[in-house]
């Protein structure tokens, strides 16, 4: 699946977060597009019939993205594009945000009142008008504050919502590890290839395990 | 106890060189974590629908 990431972000290259992102991407190929000033607009709308999932990621100015995605989205996303031609029809739309608020902020109650969901609902609105199929957003708070082993993770949540379906279950994020690992085990050699395909077969034994008792559950469930 | 898979991918995220791949065994054991949890937990609900007297 061809992902299309479009960066809106006024200063790219000293954001730690978006150098960061920018490696996830990399490890899953997907098209890491940083929005420049000046655009072509056939050249942007090729770049979006192309793609199957199209990510808006930005840094959160005042509740919505910086200008320039909105500059770009008036010049590109034009009535013909979208509504005529019906040029991103099917396809997903993602957004990536990034915030130095905490998580805790964003409900009713708290410090900004709102949820992201809430917040982000023009997006919703463009994604529904253009027939595209809505993705739950991916929020990174406070990407700095956070540990080592917290950003690993995220490294990893990242690269799985560019590229799995979305919400992605269990049993598919499970499925994401075992590819990974046999693209691993494919390179490996020696007493790492072992070690790496002893992980993958726990990793499939424990899968089916879980599988298994889930159906014994349905069973049991639909005896009810 | 921690499970095999646990451990030994903590173990493998401990001594990577490369952050991507440090990355990746770290994203793996806790998905191990979670895999042991919900295999508990479903054999907590078997056992449990099993001991169900209306269904005796």
């Amino acid at each position: 699946m061809q992902t299309l990431i479009i960066v809106a972000h006024p200063e790219i290259a000293a954001s730690s977060t978006q150098q960061f992102l920018r490696r996830g991407a990399e490890l899953v190929a997907a098209d890491w597009q940083p929005l420049m000033s000046e655009f072509n607009v056939a050249t942007e709308q090729a770049k979006l019939r192309a793609a199957k999932r199209i990510i808006w990621q930005f840094p959160l100015y005042w509740y919505s993205a910086p200008a320039i995605l909105k500059a770009w989205q008036d010049q590109v996303l034009t009535s013909k594009f979208v509504l005529h031609e019906h040029g991103l029809a099917g396809k997903e739309l993602g957004i990536v945000a990034t915030t130095d608020t905490k998580a805790s902020d964003y409900q009713s109650g708290a410090a900004e009142q709102f949820t992201m969901a809430e917040l982000l609902r023009p997006y919703q609105a463009l994604a529904n008008k253009a027939g595209m199929h809505w993705l739950p957003p991916f929020v990174l708070h406070q990407f700095s504050y956070q540990t080592e082993t917290q950003q690993q993770q995220l490294l990893i949540a990242y690269q799985q919502y560019l590229t799995l379906p979305q919400p992605a279950t269990f049993a598919q994020r499970q499925h994401w590890f075992a590819q990974r690992l046999q693209q691993m085990i494919a390179t490996a050699t020696g007493e790492r290839k072992t070690q790496l395909t002893l992980i993958a077969q726990q990793l499939a034994t424990k899968q089916d395990e879980l599988a298994e008792l889930r159906w014994t559950i349905e069973q049991m469930r639909g005896d009810d | 106890m921690d499970p095999w898979l646990y451990q030994t991918t903590q173990q493998l995220a401990q001594e990577s060189t490369a952050y991507e791949e440090r990355a990746f065994f770290q994203a793996l054991s806790q998905l191990a974590l979670e895999q042991e949890k919900r295999i508990t937990q479903a054999q907590g609900e078997i056992d449990g629908r099993s001991w169900d007297e209306k269904a005796w």
